[in-house]
């Protein structure tokens, strides 16, 4: 056996393939550490944030899942060859005929591919290893080199992996003796790991998750939740839990693929015998055998049969070429298998569909097509990468390839004809998943089919990419003129599509098949851009015309395959016919080229990745000087704007009123100007002192100086009309029915920080001086501005919008008058109360309906709250209006008064997916919420567990909140802003949702919460910082963790007492210009109000990062007659803080620790708080008035812990 | 209808000297072309297939360059290859309209007819239904010959198309390939030297890449009147004679070595004269035996 393995290690060894593999591998692994480490200007892959080390240990586990997942087709190809060596050679029965034992022959096979595999893989750790030790990478990025980062989870990971996947291909090849079904089990392969990828997407089917994924990738995520980043930098997923049942349970399918090929194999005598069978059937009978024997010496003539090349034969014989190819696709099983697969995960993905914590949007058909277009796609793909390989190389696989290449104009035929097959089959896929996109809306109960929406997007948008990557599959294939290394070329150029020239060039006409990225909207269409995406379709189309005529030059229709020989023949086919069509459709492509380029990058800029990162560091080092030169203020803003959404054209004329807030006079005031800004001038004598146009840095300066408390206009016109397109798209402000844009496109004044390169690691590397992330709360002058903007305090704020008549366009303020003018509305808003500098203007076709709410001070009159909405999504704007009552109630009474008199929710297009909140006007995308499905919402029968979470209503809370919490009193620009801002918004938030809701439904909320909070620990980019200097970039932490901890000191410390700090903290603050509030001010005010016993609390939830693990070990219960339960506990309890690398420090823990008692049916009978002062495991002895049925040690998320389950612990009776 | 081929020359890569200053005419009618295996029968019925490129060399059917003008030779050519494969899953019949509409075989019923006719002519045409992946070696082979002669092609080359078959279908193919060589070029490689000498009015044969010798068998055989003996010896003996005689070959008779020796007189006692036959020819021209006795 050692001999066979020997010899067959060393028949591979001697052949290309193997050594082609690894250094793919070696490549990826390279690539991969050269991308991550900086190495290319201003692209750098973050695979983990900034505080993992790229080499660590954490992100080498990562990295060998995502390989082994990708490598998938290279196993196939190295280990399906293998299985078929005999057989292929036609060798079977010699080999066989030996004295060869059936266990050696099975067992030495796979032996041989799994070490072929795994030599393959060494490629990865080379590529790896020596990717880290390039001198030009920053070194900020790594750390030091350790062993365990290599070997671990190359034995973890890979190894069983290339076990279970060597043993599938393997052994069903053996089986089947058809290479055929390996496709089939990469499908179901992909799928499970698909399948297990979107079941992460909720908490309750994690472990299902963890164990269906074959690679492990999921199952390292679910036991890595809560690592911190200095974990990830010092140890891998640790072998437990459901990764060590997952490793088990997948080395297992292996095992068992392995005993059944064994058991099942047969060696030749049983073939042989089988196809004799089969050949004595169809033995000619004797006789007539006999008279065939007597030659008549008769004359051969073929009957009388009319012969033409005519256009009309060519067609006919066209038309066979098709009808061989396309029968031998539909009546190919796996063809069918294929599409099943599809099929089930199309299913399954319906059925999660848009999901959000839970509840699910109703099936409308860009979610559908989301589906079908996401990782649905990579299932088509595969299609094309292995069927067009089948048929290309179907002649040669039956062996009748000679036969064949000896007629005449069989080359260009047959190839267009296999061509069109496979496209056909992407044809019949796309609409099968089409019908299956229907059929799972109707069994939504959804019956609003957009046949026409279903059409365009598959069949105009989405099928010329997938015949545009046939063809590429066709010349690849073509090239490589062998079956399984073709495969591993598409996938080759796959990855160097997705992972290297998209990010590294980013230029459309530079990446095969790129175009600009068209994103279908309920209410903008497909946008302008479906055009242009034709245009770049035409351009590729006329480069894969010219691909595919090199494609048949090249395509191996001889007898010699070696390269030489091929190219040699390449050559001597190009006759003049080829040459000249060669040559039309060069000019052509290239005048169409030239166009495009014409269009993309001369008439309109084009900035390649780095320039971006250039033209900031730029930036900083030449102006940077005048970060702190004193400038005037923005005090007034005031504009006309005007929307074309026809003409894709947008004017604004208008002004702002600089202040001089200083006690200086200023000589210079510093504008930055935008592209779109046609005209800037000061209503005071100036001359442009300096003009750079590259950064869009003007200074002005005054001929009279602008003294303390003086003022000066600023005039400003600004316009977009796109000349020609991008390589975007158009490059327009305008869209077709959803345009909306912020202040950014307005001018500012000032040198602009934010505009500043903030990645640490990228600073250091350029050169940068250090820079922390966020001033910090003691810096000098630190008050002196907010965060939102530089520029301005409170500002008067008025605009005229006008847009075309059937659109609606709104903006902050209150809308003072609306009419019709020329044919168009206008619309006139004005702020009642100062605002920040903070404002959007939103256009679009809008249903309005709108209610009266009173606030609580009844002096004041009745507001009007209005939801403007696209017509077809009319499902939850009821339950909207609802809750902004609910919420201004809420917030009004609890808080202060409503500042506005007028509250609007606005929808638009799902190009962005959030919601947000500018003064008194909440653009809400619709993607999140507008059409969620909501029916169940109410449904009290249903169990904790399937209760949903009513997203739309919480997020619009939020918003709500944000009117108090950033545009009353808005933080100062320093870190901690973001506690001050999201968190307490949040808080007020969960509030509101626990008020229309209960504590089981924020219970729900927070394990989720939780959950995405310490999965956050390991992506940190910034060290984790307490919530009071929490960093802008931290946002899990903010609104995750800081809200989380602020309710849980209302639940303990009780709401009202939490409520008066708030109320003091806007009285204090609010509308206030200089000096701005800092998180500490808040946390004073928290610690003046509340009872020194909550000190240490306080300081532990926002002062320190503190984490707590506790269990319960012991639980049970004895019923006195007097239907008393007294309840023994045993309960562990560890506390510690952390800083802010993860290094944790245990404390003695001295504390109040909840407690909550459930019943059989899961509802709280009983809710404690117990005090513990050590460490270790503690009895607790407890009397209830109802029976506990299970006991949960901090049921409600008081205390962070990294264990986010809390799971019930039953309660035995003694 | 003649072929010329001059000057062909091929070496592959691993050194192997396939096809050295090869000049070769055939006309209209049956070539036989026979070698020992890997004296480049195939290089050179592949390089005429259109399928290979030679180092060097011309080929000239009329006035079809054969190395330049592909798609015009394969307008007219029929090639049967040594091994080869059919699909899987098709029938006979389909398979052969196939080959038909490729070969631009016009009007539906002269393809039926055409298809019928020439199924019926290989004996195939009770087994038209059938799927051809379920055909016996024979069945495959004639198959072959049928898809070759789809489209009336003028130019056909059969490459060993009786290597695999039993002696009674060696028969039937061979009168099948006779009954077709009118007007047309048919060669054919073997190394079944009776194949050649039952069919072609032309031959040539070939070792190491080189043409050794061409002509009308008939003719070449006359080159050997009189030259060729025979004598029953014995084993023991072998080798000296061996020694001593151009051996052509040998072959048991019951038991012991019946030698064939080629000289121009009587070579020693107990030698009986021969009638020349082709096997003589053949091996003498491998063995490298002057032939025409200088």
């Amino acid at each position: 056996m050692w001999r066979m393995i020997n010899f067959e290690i060393k028949r591979n060894m001697s052949r290309p393939a193997i050594y082609i593999y690894w250094l793919m591998f070696f490549a990826l692994g390279f690539f991969i550490m050269q991308l991550a480490g900086g190495a290319f200007k201003g692209v750098r892959f973050s695979i983990s944030g900034d505080a993992v080390h790229v080499n660590s240990p954490g992100i080498f586990d990562i990295l060998f899942g995502t390989f082994s997942y990708l490598g998938i087709v290279i196993a196939a190809a190295i280990t399906v060859p293998v299985a078929f060596r005999d057989f292929r050679a036609n060798a079977a029965e010699m080999f066989f005929s030996l004295p060869v034992k059936r266990n050696a022959y099975v067992f030495s096979g796979f032996l041989s591919a799994l070490l072929l595999n795994i030599f393959a893989y060494t490629g990865l750790i080379a590529g790896l290893f020596i990717g880290t030790k390039m001198p030009y990478l920053n070194q900020e990025l790594f750390g030091p080199f350790m062993a365990e980062a290599y070997y671990i989870p190359f034995l973890v990971k890979i190894l069983p992996n290339l076990f279970f996947l060597t043993a599938i291909f393997y052994g069903l090849t053996l089986l089947k003796r058809n290479v055929m079904i390996n496709w089939i089990s990469i499908a179901v392969v992909y799928l499970l790991y698909a399948l297990g990828q979107k079941l992460l997407s909720d908490l309750d089917t994690h472990t299902l998750a963890a164990l269906l994924d074959p690679f492990g990738i999921a199952s390292t995520i679910v036991v890595s939740a809560g690592h911190s980043a200095g974990e990830m930098n010092n140890q891998a997923a640790s072998m437990a839990g459901v990764y060590l049942y997952n490793r088990l349970l997948w080395v297992g399918v292996g095992v068992i693929v392995l005993i059944a090929t064994w058991y099942f194999f047969r060696l030749s005598s049983e073939v042989r015998v089988f196809m004799k069978r089969k050949h004595n059937k169809f033995r000619m009978p004797e006789k007539k055998l006999l008279n065939s024997l007597i030659s008549k010496g008769s004359i051969f003539q073929l009957p009388e049969m009319s012969r033409s090349s005519g256009f009309k034969q060519r067609l006919w014989s066209f038309f066979t070429h098709l009808q061989i190819n396309m029968k031998w696709l539909y009546g190919n099983l796996y063809f069918w298998m294929l599409l099943l697969l599809t099929i089930i995960f199309m299913g399954i993905s319906s059925r999660l569909a848009g999901k959000i914590y839970d509840t699910e949007t109703y099936p409308v058909t860009w979610q559908m097509l989301l589906i079908l277009n996401g990782t649905i796609k990579l299932f088509v793909y595969l299609f094309i990468a292995l069927f067009s390989g089948e048929l290309l190389f179907r002649e040669r696989a039956s062996g009748m390839h000679e036969i064949f290449n000896a007629q005449a104009r069989v080359r260009l035929q047959n190839l267009w004809a296999k061509f069109l097959t496979v496209i056909s089959g992407v044809v019949v896929m796309l609409l099968f998943l089409m019908f299956c996109g229907m059929i799972a809306q109707s069994l939504k109960g959804y019956h609003n089919f957009e046949l026409t929406l279903y059409l365009k997007d598959l069949f105009a948008l989405r099928l010329p990419d997938y015949i545009l990557f046939a063809f590429m599959a066709f010349f690849l294939h073509v090239l490589v003129n062998n079956k399984y290394a073709g495969f591993v070329a598409i996938l080759a150029f796959y990855l160097l599509k997705q992972y290297v020239l998209s990010p590294l060039i980013g230029h459309n006409l530079l990446i095969f098949g790129g175009r600009p990225n068209v994103v279908y909207s309920d209410m903008n269409g497909f946008g302008y851009d479906f055009i242009v995406s034709w245009w770049f379709f035409i351009y590729w189309f006329l480069f894969a015309g010219l691909l595919f005529m090199i494609t048949a030059l090249i395509f191996d229709d001889g007898s010699e395959h070696d390269f030489k020989s091929r190219f040699k023949r390449a050559l001597a086919k190009r006759n003049k016919r080829f040459n000249t069509n060669f040559a039309i459709q060069l000019l052509l492509f290239g005048i169409f080229a030239a166009w495009m380029i014409w269009q993309t990058s001369i008439r309109n800029d084009f900035y390649w990745p780095n320039k971006g990162h250039e033209l900031v560091v730029d930036y900083e080092q030449k102006y940077c000087k005048y970060k702190d030169l004193p400038q005037p203020k923005i005090v007034e803003v005031n504009y006309k704007a005007d929307l074309w959404p026809d003409k894709k054209s947008l004017d604004i004329e208008g002004y702002y009123w600089l202040k001089n807030k200083t006690d200086k006079p200023m000589t210079e005031i510093h504008l930055n100007y935008s592209d779109l800004i046609t005209r800037l001038e000061l209503s005071k004598t100036f001359s442009i002192k300096h003009k750079d146009e590259k950064h869009g840095y003007y200074i002005y300066s005054l001929k009279n100086n602008l003294l303390p408390e003086d003022s000066v206009r600023l005039n400003f016109h600004l316009k977009s009309v796109p000349e020609g397109f991008t390589n975007s798209g158009y490059a327009s402000v305008v869209q077709p029915n959803g345009t909306f844009f912020y202040n950014s496109l307005f001018p500012s004044v000032g040198y602009n920080e934010n505009r500043e390169l903030s990645n640490q690691a990228d600073r250091k590397k350029e050169g940068l001086k250090e820079r922390l992330p966020e001033n910090s709360l003691n810096a000098p002058g630190v008050r002196n501005q907010n965060f939102i903007s530089r520029d301005a305090d409170f500002i008067r704020y008025e605009a005229v919008i006008s847009t075309s008549a059937e659109q609606t366009a709104i903006t902050p303020g209150k809308l003072i008058s609306r009419c019709i003018k020329n044919d168009r509305n206008v619309f006139h808003y004005k702020s009642e109360k100062p605002m920040i500098n903070y404002f959007a203007v939103l256009s679009a076709r809008l249903s309005r309906k709108s209610c009266l709410w009173q606030a609580t001070d009844s002096t004041i009159n009745p507001l009007e709250l209005t939801v403007l909405y696209h017509p077809d999504h009319d499902y939850n704007v009821d339950m909207m209006l609802q809750t902004m009552k609910q919420a201004l109630t809420y917030y009004d009474s609890v808080y202060s008064t409503y500042q506005f008199s007028q509250l609007t929710v606005v929808e638009f297009p799902r190009f962005a997916t959030y919601a947000q909140s500018f003064p008194n006007m909440i653009p809400y995308s619709e993607g999140i919420g507008f059409i969620a499905d909501l029916k169940d919402i109410r449904d009290t029968n249903v169990t904790i567990a399937e209760r949903k979470i009513n997203y739309p209503a919480w997020f619009i809370a939020h918003e709500i909140a944000h009117q108090w919490w950033a545009h009353q009193l808005i933080a100062a620009d320093a870190e901690g802003a973001q506690f001050l801002m999201e968190s307490i918004t949040q808080y007020s938030a969960y509030k509101l949702m626990q008020q229309k809701y209960d504590d089981e439904l924020i219970r729900k909320l927070f394990r989720e919460e939780t959950f995405k909070y310490v999965s956050s620990l390991s992506q940190m980019t910034l060290e984790e910082r307490p919530l009071i200097k929490v960093a802008g970039i931290q946002s899990s932490i903010y609104y995750r963790k800081g809200a989380m901890e602020l309710f849980a000191l209302d639940k303990q410390w009780g709401e009202e007492s939490m409520q008066k700090t708030l109320q003091e903290f806007l009285k204090q603050y609010a509308y206030k210009s200089a000096p701005y509030p800092l998180s500490i001010d808040y946390i004073d005010i928290l610690k003046s109000q509340s009872p020194d016993s909550l000190n240490q609390l306080i300081d532990d939830k926002f002062s320190n990062i503190c984490f707590y693990d506790f269990e319960v070990t012991e639980a049970e219960y004895r019923r006195t007659p007097k239907l008393e339960y007294f309840v023994n506990l045993k309960v562990t309890v560890e506390k510690v803080y952390a800083d802010g690398k993860g290094k944790e420090m245990p404390v003695q823990p001295n504390e109040y620790i909840p407690l909550g008692f459930y019943s059989d049916d899961g509802e709280l009978v009983d809710f404690r708080y117990v005090k513990l002062n050590a460490m270790g495991e503690r009895k607790v002895q407890l009397k209830l008035n109802r029976r506990p049925a299970s006991v949960v040690i901090d049921p409600f998320y008081q205390r962070m812990s990294k264990n986010y389950k809390r799971e019930n612990v039953d309660v035995a009776i003694i | 209808m003649q072929l010329t081929i001059s000057n062909l020359n091929k070496e592959y890569s691993n050194g192997v000297k396939a096809l050295q200053n090869l000049d070769l005419s055939i006309k209209s009618g049956m070539f036989g072309l026979l070698g020992p295996n890997g004296a480049g029968k195939s290089t050179l019925m592949r390089t005429l297939a259109t399928l290979q490129e030679p180092d060097n060399g011309e080929v000239w059917l009329d006035d079809i360059n054969v190395l330049k003008e592909k798609e015009k030779v394969k307008q007219i050519l029929g090639y049967l290859p040594q091994e080869f494969g059919l699909y899987k899953g098709v029938t006979a019949e389909n398979l052969m309209v196939y080959f038909a509409r490729m070969k631009n075989v016009y009007s539906s019923a002269g393809l039926k007819k055409t298809v019928h006719y020439l199924l019926e002519k290989v004996n195939l045409y009770s087994d038209r239904k059938k799927h051809v992946n379920t055909f016996s070696g024979g069945m495959k082979q004639r198959l072959g010959i049928a898809l070759t002669l789809t489209g009336d092609p003028s130019l056909i080359i059969v490459d060993e198309p009786t290597a695999g078959l039993d002696p009674a279908e060696r028969v039937r193919f061979n009168n099948l390939l006779s009954d077709i060589s009118q007007d047309k070029i048919v060669v054919l490689s073997t190394h079944i030297v009776d194949d050649v000498s039952d069919l072609c009015a032309q031959m040539a044969i070939m070792d190491k890449g080189r043409l050794k010798i061409q002509g009308r068998p008939s003719e070449l055989l006359l080159r050997l009147e009189g030259k060729i003996w025979e004598k029953q010896i014995t084993k023991e003996e072998y080798d000296l004679y061996e020694m001593d005689h151009n051996i052509i070959y040998s072959q048991l008779f019951e038991g012991n070595p019946l030698i064939r020796v080629f000289s121009e007189h009587l070579p020693e006692e107990g030698f009986r004269p021969s009638n020349p036959c082709l096997e003589d020819l053949y091996f003498s021209t491998i063995k490298n035996i002057e032939l025409c006795g200088g």
